[in-house]
């Protein structure tokens, strides 16, 4: 996370925005901003150097990325060892609601469609550095 | 006469018994005298020394003589004996047969670093075992060390490594026997209801972390020593931790406390970030054309501002207004020759309006804020000032002028 602080990392990023959208000017005449960005985004997750999931998501399949919306099938539930018992209804109402609230994470953060509850954020906090550098 | 001679005889056929003994039966001596060994390790030794048996044979070849003395005075000693020391016994044999079996281990003998890993490896079980046997006592000083322990014990905190805590169960088994009878403790007796059962992390306090590459927990006073709670206590930490981290990043989450409070103002956050790069980019794509022209300029200065800063509203420095030129002068061109003014100034008040819903007191905010709109001030002036940001830096046109920091004062 330190790393989205640093100055360097700023200048890497802007300096491969710029050759990136240079690139895909002369490419193509007609930049959407859809086009641009997704170009943003995957110069992003090139700046991340391939170490976190969601930076790989987005380098893995950028023309899916935005416009696909996959149905997702249910969120995994986390398996908390309580559960080993039958569960109260007081109970199974209180699990779902921070579950519900990590299944929209899920869906914001690019490529972590089934981590678990701990690694989602991690992802997290990574993403929100970066898209902060954007 | 007959006698000197029936002596040498006697003497020659001992010696000669003595040799033949030695060839034939000295490895499996060896072997028969390991095995008889208590301690387990000797197994452990044995491959080791079949291994070795290659250098016996030139050391026993090479010298007969010398050891044959030694050999017996050496062989009942061999109780004590470290197996590792008898390997190399016919280098070593001078050195007295007596020493400990860790001094010997630790002792850098020309064994093989993959051998010698195993023995240190057995060596700390033998020392744990050893620990616990005879630190009883030290239970004591245990309970009053695991209070300092749970000072430290953030250092600690991490995952036993399932091997190892197989094998502190096997350790720990004796110890909790040993450390009911211990003082009393009403916390912990009261936890401790299947004793045999459970994985005496309480252990882990005892033996010391001798094991870089396994990761140990120690298991906090007055909790319980369940395996399965204790995994449960380490995921939870993790969780609680990275959400202490995040709670660094999202802003104004210091208030908020509780998982589902942070998970709103976290997918609230990352939603306007989002939100706020595309619409970046949608700036940037109606201001392509005018790309490449300050590009050059804006890359020629070598100074970026972090992203992060708060910018004051006055004190503005041209250099942390060249990124915002990208967005700006472009904008600005763009505006005054297509007029489009309205257009990108409802998206400004638009977006500024989503963003201080959830972020109203942000004053670091994104580069996008700071850039946009520096301070969140009234929309009627604002616009005013947006417009005039526009209209001057056009009248000025080219990016050689420094931002105008006077329309944000």
């Amino acid at each position: 996370m330190k790393r989205w602080r640093a100055k360097r990392e700023h200048q890497i990023y802007s300096s491969k925005l710029f050759q990136a959208l240079c690139r895909s000017r002369r490419t193509s005449s007609s930049t959407s901003a859809k086009e641009l960005h997704q170009t943003a985004d995957r110069v992003l997750a090139i700046t991340a150097k391939g170490t976190t999931r969601w930076s790989r998501a987005i380098l893995a399949a950028p023309l899916t990325a935005g416009t696909n919306m996959k149905k997702h099938k249910k969120a995994k539930v986390t398996v908390h060892t309580r559960l080993r018992k039958p569960v109260v209804n007081r109970e199974k109402k209180k699990l779902p609601v921070v579950e519900r609230k990590l299944k929209a994470l899920r869906r914001l953060v690019p490529g972590c469609r089934k981590l678990s509850c701990n690694n989602l954020l991690e992802e997290t906090s990574d993403y929100i550095a970066a898209l902060e550098m954007q | 006469m007959n006698r000197a001679l029936a002596e040498t005889l006697t003497v020659l056929d001992r010696q000669r018994a003595r040799v033949k003994w030695q060839q034939e039966s000295y490895f499996s001596e060896l072997s028969g005298v390991f095995s008889t060994q208590t301690s387990t390790h000797v197994r452990g030794f044995q491959g080791d020394l079949i291994s070795d048996e290659s250098v016996l044979d030139d050391l026993v070849m090479t010298r007969q003589v010398k050891p044959d003395p030694s050999l017996e005075t050496s062989w009942p000693e061999l109780g004590k004996v470290d197996m590792a020391g008898m390997g190399f016994g016919p280098c070593g044999y001078s050195n007295g047969p007596s020493f400990d079996m860790n001094y010997a281990i630790s002792r850098t003998f020309s064994c093989p670093p993959a051998v010698a890993a195993t023995i240190a490896k057995e060596a700390m079980e033998v020392k744990g075992k050893e620990s616990i046997v005879s630190e009883n006592m030290g239970s004591a000083v245990a309970r009053e060390s695991s209070k300092k322990r749970k000072a430290d014990k953030l250092h600690n905190s991490k995952v036993a490594a399932d091997d190892d805590s197989k094998k502190t169960k096997a350790c720990g088994e004796e110890e909790e026997e040993s450390k009911i009878t211990g003082p009393p403790n009403t916390n912990k007796s009261s936890t401790k209801q299947e004793p045999s059962a459970d994985t005496s992390k309480e252990n882990s306090k005892l033996t010391e972390v001798q094991k870089p590459d396994y990761i140990h927990v120690r298991a906090r006073r007055g909790q319980a020593t369940d395996s399965h709670s204790l995994a449960e206590r380490v995921r939870r930490e993790k969780i609680s931790e990275r959400m202490k981290y995040l709670q660094h990043l999202v802003p104004g989450c210091n208030k908020i406390t509780g998982k589902a409070g942070m998970l709103d103002e976290i997918i609230n956050y990352v939603q306007s970030l989002q939100r706020q790069v595309e619409f970046l980019s949608m700036k940037l794509a109606a201001v392509n054309p005018r790309l490449d022209f300050d590009i050059d300029n804006l890359f020629a200065k070598d100074v970026f501002p972090p992203c992060m800063t708060n910018f004051p509203t006055v004190g503005m420095s041209s250099e942390m207004a060249n990124p915002s030129y990208l967005h700006f002068n472009p904008v600005q061109q763009v505006v005054a020759c297509s007029g489009v003014e309205m257009g990108l100034n409802s998206p400004d008040i638009a977006l500024r309006r989503t963003i201080s819903a959830p972020e109203s007191t942000i004053p670091d905010a994104s580069f996008l804020d700071s850039s946009c709109f520096t301070q969140i001030q009234p929309s009627p002036t604002w616009d005013v000032e947006l417009q005039n940001v526009y209209n001057v830096a056009f009248e000025h046109g080219r990016s050689t002028t420094p931002f105008p920091s006077q329309p944000f004062a």
